[in-house]
């Protein structure tokens, strides 16, 4: 279900890389116990990871600005807006921008 | 006196001296923690000494209910001293574990030990019923031995090659016979080198975590005491017990035939392993593993033995491993050389983000040698394992890295210069550790009882009872559901319980503006009562106590404030009320916070790390999280992160929490009004000699 266009190189070299320090994105896992557990996030697949665990929090308007800017995705930036806008939960929203980001990645490891 | 054995050791292992104390001097404090402190109290003449000192005295103690059928309360032991752990100070403290200790020592004839001194050479402590022999390590080679196999070592040694469950005579044929083996809690090589975040492990996964009494015990020249009884524990009314045993499990228990009443938490969670490990429970051969008289599992041993006995954040604490199995083999890296998996957990994603940042790795500013190439992997774990727990480079060879982590996260911070300046880590959050060194685990900006409670006391509470309030309804808010139970019903079931604040629900309102309020005192006091006699007293275990919500039981009301004064009126044959042990709590919580002021705290010293009274930013926001709470003036469930403690607003608030104390607003000493009230007129006149006792 190809719902992004191909990207060029070096939007595939961008989304393979690490950012630096600075440009992490944090989330947190939320556990019944222990509580919400601060995850530092260096590279983009690492937050397509993150959005495997039981219960995954992170601040989606955020993540839609650092794809954007920092990954310089535009296209995938729009789509992540819709599935905040559109999905009437954070279990569904991080679904959907899950799907779309292991597709983005799929597409950057193969090109 | 039902419910007790009836005296308690004392060890003193300077002179090598064993003696009795009569259990009936400190009946008045029932058990656990009270009776701790009471006896801390009296022994150690002068509280100002370091956790390292060997005048310092650790007691460990048993409550009536331990080796009892009191359901999910028989098998904890409390511990308490001055602890090595927290920041600026070791401050008195105290934890807890669980397994079958508590049930031995009963069994053995004693309420609880005392540990006193310092032995000249490394020694264990040998207790067989009323033979007690303070033996050295040299003879089982045990000093620098793994938790696991110093206990193997201690089993073999008295219980032969017998098979588990033969018949064994702890002390010869005439000393009575015991299908059980000798409960041994054991230090590892972290407390052997005085690690700050060295615990003592019982069995495979029992921890007794904060504090750092492991290294409290390395100090001593302690590397474990090993417990075997062959006696029984009277009870008051056999039947009592039984009957109220039943009738909480058929009113207030799991219900494994009616799936669709799933509950969430406490007394009606499923009793099932509570796990962190990826892909959840392992796909091997396990069985559910409990305390000794705990109905409900929450724990596994497996077909492979790996990760025995593990929960919580000791499953949890390795969450970047590359797969599930090495999470597990982590968690039996901290269990066996007796780390708190609380920190270490935290320290290592602290490391990671320094690595990330440029700052810390071979020959940078942060000397470290762990291969931050292999983080995920398990030789990267067990590297940085020893490293802390030799204070070395974690491949034999000393290394200031080790030697500073050894000092606990904050510490070492401090020592590489990451506290300096206005960028500082503990400013900047980047060091995830919001009071008194200790790491998160509530936000204290979100959950006020817990975050209040753990900065008003001495270490993370690690406190659920609360949690209801927030679980449920986050859960459901991510689900986009409705939650179990809705706002108004929640707040009047905690609060009816809450004696003797019940007719104030605003207790329950988390709100921004009610966060600083005497209505969130008496919360934050409640819960400091309640936990100090009817959890670490009476020995309830957190696990599955209280039961405020209980989804099974008529009108969702749990069974706590009924329950718990009728398991120990049965076992003990007393006529003790819910609010007799509130009352009690609110002593031993004066008691406690009279120690902390001998020890030199000021209300000046009760704050937070700089980062949780920042403006608020997203990436040291922190999850969502959701409470009770009024908007214009109905009750909804209210979204409380976002949000920064007001360092101003935070110190009236205190002001406010000292004065429905009793305790002199200025400087947070206790008034000797408020100790004669409680009957503590001997701790008012220590205060009075020390110019410590608040004037008003």
């Amino acid at each position: 279900m190809a719902q992004l266009q191909e990207p060029g190189t070096d939007l595939a070299s961008r989304i393979l890389a690490k950012v630096p320090f600075k440009d992490r994105i944090i989330g947190y896992r939320m556990r019944e116990r222990i509580g919400g557990v601060r995850v530092s996030m260096y590279a983009f697949e690492n937050i397509v990871v993150f959005f495997d665990d039981q219960f995954p929090q992170t601040d989606l308007g955020h993540l839609q600005n650092w794809v954007e800017n920092i990954m310089r995705d535009p296209e995938l930036a729009g789509m992540i807006k819709n599935a905040i806008a559109e999905e009437t939960n954070d279990h569904d929203r991080t679904g959907r921008i899950q799907i779309l980001m292991r597709e983005r990645l799929c597409q950057c490891k193969k090109s | 006196m039902n419910g007790y054995a009836g005296k308690i050791l004392r060890v003193d292992l300077t002179r090598r001296k064993i003696s009795t104390i009569p259990t009936k001097k400190y009946e008045q404090w029932v058990g656990g923690h009270g009776m701790g402190s009471a006896i801390f109290f009296d022994l150690v003449k002068d509280k100002t000494i370091d956790g390292f000192d060997p005048a310092n005295v650790v007691t460990l103690m048993t409550s009536p209910l331990s080796g009892t059928l009191t359901p999910a309360a028989a098998g904890r032991t409390e511990v308490q001293g001055i602890g090595v752990q927290s920041y600026p100070k070791g401050w008195f403290t105290r934890s807890n574990f669980g397994g079958r200790f508590s049930t031995q020592i009963k069994s053995a004839g004693w309420d609880g030990i005392i540990l006193e001194g310092k032995a000249d050479v490394p020694v264990w402590l040998d207790v067989r019923n009323d033979t007690i022999e303070i033996r050295d390590c040299s003879q089982l080679s045990l000093w620098g031995m793994l938790t696991r196999d110093c206990q193997q070592a201690i089993w073999k040694m008295i219980a032969g090659d017998k098979s588990y469950g033969g018949w064994i005579e702890p002390n010869g044929e005439d000393g009575g016979q015991t299908t059980q083996r000798p409960a041994v809690l054991s230090i590892g090589p972290a407390g052997e080198n005085l690690s700050r975040m060295a615990c003592l492990i019982h069995d495979a996964g029992n921890g007794s975590g904060q504090g750092g009494f492991g290294a409290v015990w390395g100090s001593k020249n302690l590397k474990a005491i090993s417990v075997i009884g062959t006696g029984s524990i009277p009870i008051n009314n056999p039947k009592a017990l039984m009957k109220a045993r039943l009738w909480q499990k058929e009113n207030y228990q799991f219900d494994s035939e009616s799936p669709a009443r799933r509950g969430g938490l406490n007394h009606q969670s499923s009793p099932v392993p509570n796990l962190g490990w990826k892909g959840g429970r392992p796909r091997e051969g396990h069985r559910p593993q409990a305390c000794a008289g705990c109905f409900s599992g929450c724990r596994a041993r497996y077909e492979s033995g790996t990760g025995n006995e593990a929960s919580c954040f000791a499953t949890e604490l390795y969450f970047d491993a590359s797969t599930g199995e090495i999470q597990r083999q982590a968690t039996d890296l901290v269990n066996q050389y007796g780390l708190n998996a609380h920190e270490i957990m935290f320290t290592s994603m602290y490391l990671s983000d320094l690595n990330e940042d440029g700052v810390l790795g071979p020959g940078k500013a942060v000397d470290c040698p762990l291969d931050f190439d292999k983080y995920g992997s398990l030789a990267f774990f067990e590297q940085m394992v020893k490293a802390i727990s030799y204070r070395s480079d974690g491949r034999g060879n000393k290394h200031s890295f080790g030697d500073a982590l050894a000092e606990g996260c904050v510490r070492a911070a401090e020592k590489w210069g990451r506290l300096d300046g206005e960028e500082g880590d503990l400013k900047t959050g980047l060091l995830f550790f919001p009071h008194w060194g200790i790491p998160m685990h509530r936000d204290p900006r979100a959950q006020l009882e817990w975050g209040y409670g753990t900065i008003l006391g001495d270490r993370d509470i690690n406190e659920h009872d609360f949690d209801f309030l927030h679980w449920d309804p986050t859960g459901a808010k991510r689900r986009g559901t409705e939650p179990q139970v809705p706002v108004e019903v929640a707040v009047k079931i905690y609060t009816d319980k809450m004696v003797p604040f019940q007719d104030d629900p605003l207790m329950l309102d988390y709100s921004t503006e009610n966060m600083y309020s005497e209505h969130i005192a008496k919360l934050v006091s409640w819960h400091r009562y309640y936990t100090r006699f009817w959890k670490q007293s009476a020995l309830f275990c957190d696990w599955r106590w209280s039961d405020f919500i209980n989804i099974y039981a008529p009108g969702q009301v749990g069974s706590t404030g009924v329950a718990e004064p009728k398991f120990l009126n049965a076992v003990t044959g007393k006529s003790f009320t819910f609010l007799d042990g509130i009352e009690l709590g609110k002593k031993i919580w004066n008691l406690d916070h009279s120690i902390w002021t001998l020890q030199g705290r000021h209300r000046d010293q009760v704050h937070f790390a700089d980062f949780v009274y920042k403006e608020p930013g997203y990436a040291l926001d922190g999850p969502n999280h959701i409470m009770p709470g009024r908007k214009n003036g109905k009750w909804e469930y209210i979204d409380v992160i976002g949000r920064h403690l007001d360092r101003e607003k935070f110190e009236g608030f205190k002001s406010r929490f000292y004065k429905l104390q009793g305790w002199e607003t200025s400087t947070g000493y206790p008034l000797g009004s408020t100790l004669k009230s409680l009957g503590l007129d001997f701790v008012a006149e220590e205060l009075q000699k020390n110019n410590k006792l608040g004037k008003g």
